[in-house]
């Protein structure tokens, strides 16, 4: 899977790479708790 | 002879034209400019505000030697896109990895993908916040060390929501920080341009 990554440097530059990510990048093992509302 | 005019903060020489200009004018300006800087230890370290929508942004560190930093300070006000009335976590990441977190919630800590998170509006009126601080960041040279979290995430989706991890993280030896990366949870949905990200270091 190929997604889109900004790079940002201390110098303040940015660069936009299309970065190849395994199929399951997004996938978190251990999910997010719950959001708490107040 | 010093200059006609000085400055307002630090009395630095201010040149007219028909100032002399001296070397130990200047030296004695240099010395006061180093010793200033020297007696506040926070400084910013980068602050810089994405250009386009991107499902990560990668904060390259490489160059900060933050075995010089007592504490790193880093902050991410982001958006997130498309607009779909769903909100999104954006999580937060050292090196492209997780760290061993718990919340205040629960009882003990768990290996997680993630270093922290927020769970972010996709409506264009609300900012998210991650606020990460580390401390206890070891030498690139020690073979196993950690570096002390905590992370706060707060955003507005219907509702106020706030989190708050603390954690540890272990690195490989003679591997520094070298990236901090902030990640959407869906190749669909972007950080959006606009969002800003701060890092920040109190100085040894």
């Amino acid at each position: 899977m190929i997604i889109d990554v900004i790079v940002c440097g201390t110098d303040g530059t940015q660069e936009i790479e299309k970065r190849e990510v395994p199929d399951n990048w997004f996938d978190v093992a251990e999910p997010a708790q719950t959001p708490t509302a107040e | 002879m010093a200059s006609t005019n000085k400055t307002t903060v630090l009395a630095l020489n201010q040149w007219v034209l028909s100032d002399p200009f001296l070397m130990e004018d200047m030296n004695e300006d240099n010395r006061k400019i180093d010793a200033a800087f020297g007696s506040n230890p926070y400084c910013k370290l980068m602050d810089i505000t994405s250009s386009a929508n991107a499902q990560q942004v990668d904060l390259n560190t490489s160059s900060i030697d933050f075995t010089k930093y007592s504490m790193i300070q880093v902050f991410a006000t982001v958006k997130v896109t498309p607009s779909t009335g769903v909100a999104t976590y954006v999580y937060a990441k050292i090196n492209n990895g997780g760290a061993f977190l718990k919340s205040f919630a629960e009882t003990s800590a768990t290996s997680r993908d993630y270093s922290g998170f927020v769970f972010a509006n996709t409506n264009d009126s609300y900012f998210s916040n991650i606020k990460m601080e580390l401390s206890g960041i070891p030498g690139v040279l020690t073979s196993a060390y950690i570096a002390n979290l905590r992370v706060n995430g707060s955003s507005f989706y219907n509702s106020v929501m706030m989190h708050e991890q603390i954690g540890v993280k272990s690195f490989a030896a003679n591997v520094g920080i070298t990236s901090l990366n902030f990640v959407t949870d869906s190749s669909s949905v972007y950080i959006k341009a606009g969002s800003r990200f701060e890092i920040y270091g109190v100085r040894k």
